[in-house]
C-alpha cells in the first residue's frame, strides 16, 4: 500500500503541473466593430443623360483596413488628417517614417480577379451575387466589367463561370467574393450576410477579427491604439489605390495574361503613401475623445468608427 | 498466497549499494531486449508444488542452463532471457518429472507456464505461443524470426512492422511508418538495447541483414518509462546472438517488377501527366547475405557475424535515371557470459551506402544534373549485465553511433554502358564537379549542366545508460514486484557543411517551345559562400518502475520517468530545455485466471524531448542570396540581363532572423487504453484494443513580423518595417494538438497444428492542427481558423490479412504465407493562392484541414511459398514470393500543386507494382 501511495504521489503531481502551465504570451483573437458613416457610403453620380443621382449602397464601402499602432496623431500632426505616429525617416526614397503596426487585418479584400478588368477593383464581401456584381458596375458606376474581347459584361453568369474555369474553382465560396455563408445565422442567405450591413441610425457596421493578436502594453499599462480608415471606390472605373495591380495571382489562361492585384504589403506601415482624397480614416471618437481607441484590456470589444474624410 | 522470498545478507547489501552507486554515475533508453519465463508447477489436482526443480536450457542461452527451486507457491521464475523459440524446461520432483520443449519467449513478455507432474511419470509436451498475453499492458506486438520468414514481408525492419496493427500503410515517408496515430518522426527506434533514433530528424537511421532479426517488438502505446520517450511507437528490434550451435546461412534474394504488363501514363488533353507509368522503367533489387554465428566457447562465449550486400535499380515518375542503392551492411555481436554473475556483449553495425540519381520525382532531369549521396554509418555499444543474484541485476550499455550523409553530384563517367553523369573529354573518371552552377528547368525546361547543391552532414550521439532490475520481490501485502529502476545520458552532435555548386543557381525556361534541348534563363540566384555549423544536445533521464502482481490474474504496471532535454542551436544558445515527468499507471485482469482472458486499461503520460532539426530551425548560419532577372527578362525590354545590377531583384541577408520564444514547453501526449482479449476456442484469441491518445504543445512557429489580410491571402503590413522578411518565432502553443483514437479489432490464431493467421481491423481517427513539429500550420495567423480538422494520418480504414500455412507434405517442408493489406486514403487539402512572398505562390486553406478530398484507398496481396530441402549437411530454402500479385496500382502521393492550381488529381506515383522475388537460403 505504502508504494502505491508513492505511485500515486509521484502521478498526480505530473498531472497537475501538465494542466497547469502557461505559456506566458497574451495571445488572442480580437474582434470589434468598424463603423463606417452614412455619408462615407453615400456618392452623387453625375449620369450621361444628364441626371444626378445620389447612391446610398453597401458597395461603395471599400475594403476597409484595422491596424493596432502605438498611438494615432491628431490632423495636421503627422498627415492634415489623423494618423498613426511614425518613427524616424531613414530612408531618402520614401516619403514617409514607418507607423511600426503591432497588427491588423482587412474587412474585404482583393480575392478573386477571374478578368483582368475585375482586378483592384472588387473587393470580397460587397456583392450577394454575380449579378448584382455585374448590374453594379454596368448600371450605377456605368463602368462595366469587360471580358477578354473587351466587350462589357452583363451576365453575372458570365463572371461566375469565367471564375470557375479560369481559376479551376468548383465553387462560389472559393471565388470567395459573393455571399455564401450564413453569417448572421438567420437561416438565409442575404445582403445582411455581407461585411456591413446598414444600422437602424442609418450607418453601417462590420465586424473585424484579428487573428492571435499578441496583447502589448507601454509603461503605463494602456494597450495599443485601434485605427482604421476606408479606401473609397475612385470615381470613374471604380478601383482601389490601396490594390497594388503587380502583385497578386498570376493568371494566364487562354487569351488573358494579367497578376489579380493585392493589397500592398506596406499597407499599415505607410497608410498615407496609399490614402487619397475621398478616403476615410479614423478620427477622434465620439465616445471617449481619443484618436483611434485605446485598448484597455485585451478583452476590450471595441467600436471604432472612420469618420474623417480625406479631402 | 505464498510469493518467492529473498533474504538480502550484508554482502549483497554492500554489493546493491555499490550496483546502485555505479548506477547514478551511468548515463539507458534500456528498451527491453530479453524475456522472462514463469514456471508455476502443479501435481494433476492443480496443487502447486514446492521445491520442485526446474531447469531451464537452450542452446540460445549464454551462461549455460539455469536451475532454479519453486517456492512455496509452486513458481519458479527465470528472467533476461534471449529472446528464442527453443528454450527447454525440465521439472523434477517427488510428485513426478516433466519436460517440455520449445517454450517461446519473446522480447518484454513473460511467458506463463504450468507444468503438470504425475507420479510415476515423465510427461513430455510441446509449448506452444499463448493466444492471450494476460500479463501485458502494452498495445502492441512482436514479430519473431519464424515469422517474418515466413510471411511476405519486404525484408527490411521498416517495411514488416507495417504487419503489425496501428501502423499506417502507405504515409509514412523514406521507409517511416505512422505508428499509432503519431507523425513519422515521432518514433523511437531501438536497437539491440541501443536507441538508434536519428537525433537530428526523429526517424530510423540504420539499415542491416533483415535475417540477422531476432524479433520486432512494435509497441504502439501502453509501455512503460523503460522504453523511453516517444509520441509515436517504438520499433524495438533484437538482433540474433548465437548459440552453442555453429550454424551458416547464407542467401540470395532477387526480386524484378519488369515483368509485368506495362501500365501506360494517363496524359490530360493538354498534355499534363495525370498519373505516370510508375516505375515501370526499372525495379530491381538484389540482397546477396550470410550470416556465421555459433559458440567460441560452448555456455559462456556466442558470435555471430553478418553481412549483407543490398542493391537496388528503381526509376519512378519516368525518371530515365534508375535510382541506384547500393548499401552494404555489416553486423558482428560477442556475448560473453564468463560466470553466472556477468555477461558482456559488444556489438558493431555498419552500413555504408551510395546512391546515385537520388532525384526521382520529375522527368524533366537530364543526367548531369542528378545527385549523389553517400549515407550510413556505425552503431557500436559495449553491455554489461551483472546478475547480483538470480532476481538482482544491474544492465549498463554504452553506445556510440556516427551517422552521416553527404550529397554532391553524381560522380561523372567515361563508361559507355552507365547511365548517368558523362565526363567531358578531360574530366577524370570519376570526378565531381563542384564548380559549375547548376540549371533548374521550370514549365517544361530540363535540370541540366550539374546538381545544385552538396552538403556533408555528421551526426553523433554518445549515450552511457544503465538499468537495475529488482524481480520478483515480495509485498507484505501480498504479491511480487518486479522493480526497475534506469538512468541514462546522451549527447547529441550535428554537424553541417552545405555550399552551391559555383555559388549560382540558375532557373531556366524553354526558349523553342518543346524542345526540350533549349534553354532560356528566366533569373538566377547568386549565393553567398558555403556554411559550416554545429547543434548540439544533451539528455538526461531517469525512470522508475515496478509490475506488481498483487494476485496471480492481476499486474498493475506503474511508474514515471523524469527527462532533462536541452538543445542548442548553432550559436550555443539553448533553444529547447525542458524537464518532464512521464507517469504510466496500467493494469492488466484475467478474471477468471485461466490465462485466456484479459482486460487491461490504464493512463501513460509520453513527452517528447525534441529533435535537434527543432534547436536548428533557429541557428543562424545561413545562405546569402541575391536575385537577378535573366534573359527572358532582358529580351523583353532590351536591356541585357547577366550581372546588370540594375535588375538586382531580391536580396536575401544571410542571417537567419527565426527566433524562439522564451517559455516552451515540450510536446507531450496523454494516452488512455482500452484492451479486451478472450481466447475463444483453442488457439484462436479475438481482441479489440482501444487507444486515444491527446498531444498537446506540438512544436510549432508562428510569424512576428508579417501582418495579414483577413482569411491569410496577402500580407498588408510588418511589425518590424520589413514587409519581405519572415521572422519566425518557435511556440508551443495549447492550439498546436493532435487527438487520436485508434481501435484495432483482431481475431488471431497462433500458430499451431500447421496453420496460423490474423486478422485485423483498424479504425482510427485523427484530429487537431499539427502533424507533426514546426509544420508550419500557426505560421499564418489568420489561417489559424482553418488548421483544425482531418490530419494526414487519420487514414479512417485499414485490413490486414495475414495467414501461414504449413503443407503436409513431410519430409519435405511446404510452407505459404501470405499478406493481405488494405486501406482507405488519406486526406489532402486544396492551396488557395497566397500574396505572401516576393512571388507568392499557393498556400492558403480556405475550409479547415482535411476536408477537401480524400487520397484513393489502396490494396496489395502478397503471397511467398518455400519449399525446404534437406541437403548435405544443412538444409536449403528456395522461396518465390508474389508482391501485389494483382498488380494493383492505386495513386500514391498526389501532387499538392495541381490540386493547388488547376483542381486536377495528379499522381506523384504508383503503388509498387507486381513483383517476383526468388530466394534461395542455405544453412547449416
Amino acid at each position: 500500500m505504502f508504494r502505491t501511495s508513492i505511485a500515486l504521489g509521484l502521478l498526480l503531481p505530473a498531472l497537475a503541473t501538465g494542466c497547469a502551465w502557461d505559456e506566458g504570451l497574451e495571445i488572442r483573437n480580437m474582434t470589434g466593430t468598424v463603423v463606417i458613416p452614412r455619408e462615407a457610403a453615400t456618392r452623387t453620380f453625375q449620369r450621361s443623360d444628364g441626371t444626378v443621382e445620389e447612391v446610398t449602397d453597401v458597395r461603395l464601402i471599400g475594403p476597409v483596413y484595422v491596424g493596432l499602432y502605438p498611438s494615432v496623431q491628431p490632423e495636421d500632426t503627422v498627415q492634415r488628417y489623423p494618423h498613426p505616429e511614425v518613427g524616424p525617416l531613414f530612408s531618402a526614397d520614401l516619403s514617409i517614417g514607418d507607423a511600426y503596426p503591432y497588427g491588423g487585418t482587412t474587412i474585404g479584400t482583393f480575392r478573386s480577379a477571374c478578368l483582368k478588368d475585375m482586378a483592384c477593383r472588387i473587393p470580397s464581401g460587397r456583392f450577394y451575387d454575380f449579378q448584382e456584381m455585374a448590374d453594379w458596375f454596368a448600371d450605377t458606376l456605368e463602368s462595366p466589367i469587360k471580358d477578354i474581347y473587351d466587350q462589357p459584361i452583363t451576365s453575372g453568369e458570365l463572371i461566375r463561370q469565367t471564375c470557375f474555369s479560369t481559376l479551376n474553382y468548383t465553387s462560389d465560396a472559393e471565388i470567395g467574393l459573393t455571399v455564401t455563408s450564413d453569417r448572421n445565422e438567420d437561416g438565409v442567405l442575404d445582403h445582411e450576410d455581407l461585411d456591413f450591413v446598414e444600422r437602424t441610425d442609418g450607418n453601417f457596421e462590420g465586424e473585424f477579427l484579428i487573428w492571435q493578436q499578441e496583447y502589448a502594453t507601454n509603461a503605463d499599462g494602456q494597450g495599443f491604439t485601434l485605427w482604421a480608415f476606408m479606401d473609397s471606390p475612385a470615381p470613374g472605373d471604380g478601383a482601389f489605390s490601396t490594390c497594388d495591380s503587380t502583385r497578386g495571382r498570376q493568371v494566364d489562361e487562354y487569351a488573358e495574361d494579367f497578376r489579380a492585384g493585392a493589397v500592398y504589403q506596406d499597407l499599415l506601415n505607410r497608410p498615407s503613401v496609399r490614402l487619397n482624397r475621398g478616403d476615410w480614416v479614423a478620427g477622434q471618437q465620439e465616445a471617449t475623445g481619443d484618436y483611434g481607441y485605446i485598448y484597455q484590456s485585451p478583452d476590450d470589444l471595441p467600436e471604432i468608427w472612420i469618420n474623417w474624410q480625406i479631402d | 498466497m505464498d510469493t518467492i522470498r529473498i533474504q538480502l545478507p550484508i554482502p549483497r547489501l554492500l554489493r546493491l549499494f555499490a550496483a546502485f552507486a555505479a548506477l547514478l554515475v551511468a548515463s539507458p533508453a534500456l528498451a527491453q531486449t530479453t524475456g522472462s519465463l514463469r514456471v508455476t508447477v502443479v501435481d494433476s489436482d492443480e496443487f502447486e508444488i514446492p521445491n520442485a526443480e526446474v531447469t531451464l536450457s537452450s542452446p540460445s542461452l549464454p551462461g549455460g542452463a539455469q536451475m532454479k527451486t519453486t517456492s512455496s507457491s509452486g513458481i519458479a521464475v527465470f528472467s533476461d532471457l534471449p529472446p528464442a523459440s527453443n528454450y527447454k524446461v525440465e521439472v523434477k520432483s517427488p510428485a513426478g518429472e516433466a519436460l517440455v520443449e520449445n517454450v517461446p519467449i519473446k522480447i518484454s513478455r513473460e511467458y506463463a507456464l504450468t507444468v503438470t507432474v504425475a507420479a510415476g511419470e515423465v510427461i513430455v509436451v510441446e509449448a506452444k505461443e499463448k493466444a492471450v498475453d494476460t500479463s501485458s499492458t502494452s498495445r502492441g506486438s512482436v514479430l519473431t524470426k519464424e515469422f517474418l520468414q515466413r510471411v511476405p514481408s519486404g525484408r527490411t525492419y521498416q517495411t514488416a512492422v507495417q504487419q503489425a496493427a496501428g501502423v499506417a500503410v502507405g504515409t509514412g515517408q523514406g521507409g517511416n511508418p505512422n505508428i499509432g496515430g503519431a507523425a513519422q518522426n515521432e518514433n523511437t527506434y531501438m536497437l539491440d538495447g541501443a536507441n538508434i533514433t536519428d537525433p537530428v530528424t526523429g526517424t530510423f537511421s540504420v539499415n542491416f541483414n533483415f535475417d540477422a532479426i531476432q524479433q520486432i517488438e512494435v509497441l504502439l502505446g501502453g509501455y512503460m518509462p523503460e522504453y523511453g520517450v516517444s509520441l509515436g511507437g517504438v520499433v524495438n528490434v533484437v538482433t540474433d546472438s548465437g548459440s552453442n550451435n555453429l550454424e551458416f546461412n547464407s542467401s540470395v534474394f532477387y526480386t524484378n517488377g519488369d515483368w509485368r504488363p506495362r501500365m501506360d501514363e494517363r496524359i490530360s488533353a493538354d498534355g499534363t501527366t495525370l498519373a505516370p507509368n510508375g516505375w515501370d522503367n526499372t525495379f530491381q533489387t538484389i540482397q546477396i547475405g550470410a550470416i556465421v554465428k555459433g559458440p567460441v566457447i560452448r555456455d559462456k562465449a556466442f558470435f555471430i557475424l553478418s553481412y549483407q550486400h543490398s542493391r537496388s535499380l528503381i526509376a519512378v515518375s519516368g525518371t530515365p535515371q534508375s535510382r541506384d542503392f547500393d548499401a552494404h551492411y555489416v553486423l558482428g555481436k560477442l556475448t560473453v557470459q564468463p560466470s553466472s554473475e556477468h555477461r558482456f556483449t559488444a556489438f558493431l553495425q555498419m552500413d555504408p551506402t551510395t546512391i546515385d540519381n537520388t532525384y526521382q520525382g520529375s522527368p524533366f532531369l537530364k543526367d548531369d544534373s542528378q545527385g549523389r549521396q553517400t549515407q550510413g554509418g556505425a552503431v557500436t555499444s559495449a553491455r554489461w549485465q551483472w546478475f547480483l543474484s538470480p532476481e538482482t541485476n544491474l544492465d549498463t550499455v554504452f553506445t556510440f553511433q556516427k551517422s552521416f550523409i553527404e550529397a554532391s553530384s553524381v560522380p561523372c563517367t567515361h563508361n559507355r554502358d552507365r547511365v548517368q553523369n558523362k565526363c567531358q573529354v578531360d574530366e577524370a573518371e570519376g570526378e565531381i564537379d563542384w564548380y559549375t552552377p547548376g540549371r533548374i528547368g521550370q514549365f517544361g525546361a530540363f535540370d541540366s549542366v550539374n546538381n545544385i547543391q552538396y552538403y556533408f552532414d555528421d551526426r553523433f550521439r554518445f549515450n552511457l545508460s544503465s538499468k537495475l532490475s529488482l524481480l520478483a520481490i515480495e509485498d507484505p501485502l501480498g504479491g511480487t514486484h518486479d522493480f526497475k529502476f534506469g538512468v541514462e545520458g546522451s549527447q547529441l552532435i550535428w554537424d553541417q557543411t552545405q555550399g552551391i555548386n559555383g555559388n549560382l543557381v540558375y532557373y531556366d525556361l524553354l526558349a523553342v517551345p518543346f524542345d526540350p534541348e533549349s534553354f532560356a534563363n528566366y533569373f538566377y540566384v547568386e549565393y553567398s559562400k558555403p556554411i559550416k555549423f554545429r547543434t548540439t544536445g544533451s539528455q538526461f533521464n531517469f525512470f522508475l518502475q515496478d509490475s506488481w502482481k498483487p494476485v496471480p490474474n492481476l499486474t498493475i504496471n506503474y511508474g514515471t520517468r523524469f527527462d532533462n532535454s536541452v538543445m542548442r542551436n548553432d550559436l550555443g544558445e539553448p533553444v529547447l530545455s525542458a524537464n518532464m515527468w512521464g507517469p504510466r499507471l496500467f493494469a492488466a485482469w484475467d478474471p477468471w485466471g485461466d490465462q485466456k482472458t484479459k482486460i487491461a486499461t490504464g493512463y501513460g503520460r509520453f513527452n517528447d524531448t525534441g529533435r535537434l532539426s527543432v534547436a536548428d530551425f533557429t541557428s543562424q548560419s545561413g545562405y546569402g542570396a541575391k536575385l537577378f532577372l535573366g534573359e527572358y527578362f532582358g529580351s523583353a525590354n532590351g536591356t541585357g540581363f547577366l550581372n546588370n545590377q540594375t535588375l538586382n531583384y531580391e536580396y536575401d541577408p544571410a542571417t537567419n532572423f527565426n527566433t524562439s520564444h522564451d517559455t516552451l514547453r515540450n510536446p507531450r501526449t496523454d494516452e488512455l487504453v482500452l484492451i479486451l482479449e478472450r481466447e475463444v476456442i483453442t488457439d484462436f484469441a479475438l481482441s479489440s484494443s482501444m487507444s486515444g491518445k491527446f498531444t498537446r504543445n506540438i512544436f510549432e512557429f508562428d510569424d512576428i513580423n508579417i501582418i495579414y489580410d483577413e482569411n491569410g491571402s496577402t500580407n498588408i503590413g510588418s511589425r518590424f518595417g520589413d514587409p519581405d522578411t519572415n521572422r519566425f518565432r518557435i511556440r508551443t502553443p495549447q492550439l498546436a494538438k493532435r487527438d487520436v483514437f485508434q481501435w484495432d479489432l483482431s481475431a488471431r490464431k497462433v500458430v499451431a497444428r500447421r496453420w496460423g493467421g490474423q486478422i485485423i481491423y483498424t479504425y482510427s481517427q485523427a484530429f487537431g492542427s499539427s502533424n507533426s513539429a514546426l509544420s508550419g500550420s500557426f505560421a499564418n495567423d489568420p489561417q489559424t481558423q482553418y488548421n483544425y480538422g482531418n490530419l494526414l494520418n487519420a487514414q479512417n480504414h485499414v485490413v490486414r490479412v495475414i495467414g501461414i500455412w504449413d503443407l503436409p507434405t513431410d519430409p519435405w517442408t511446404q510452407q505459404i504465407g501470405l499478406f493481405f493489406v488494405g486501406a482507405s486514403g488519406y486526406p489532402i487539402d486544396r492551396a488557395y493562392w497566397s500574396n505572401v512572398g516576393v512571388n507568392g505562390g499557393f498556400g492558403v486553406r480556405q475550409r479547415p484541414r482535411g476536408t477537401y478530398t480524400r487520397e484513393p484507398g489502396f490494396w496489395d496481396l502478397s503471397v511467398r511459398f518455400q519449399q525446404v530441402f534437406d541437403v548435405r549437411k544443412g538444409r536449403l530454402k528456395l522461396s518465390v514470393e508474389a508482391q501485389n500479385i494483382t498488380n494493383n496500382r492505386a495513386g500514391g502521393f498526389v501532387s499538392q500543386n495541381f490540386i493547388a492550381q488547376t483542381n486536377r488529381y495528379v499522381l506523384l506515383n504508383r503503388q509498387d507494382p507486381f513483383r517476383l522475388q526468388l530466394g534461395a537460403i542455405y544453412e547449416f
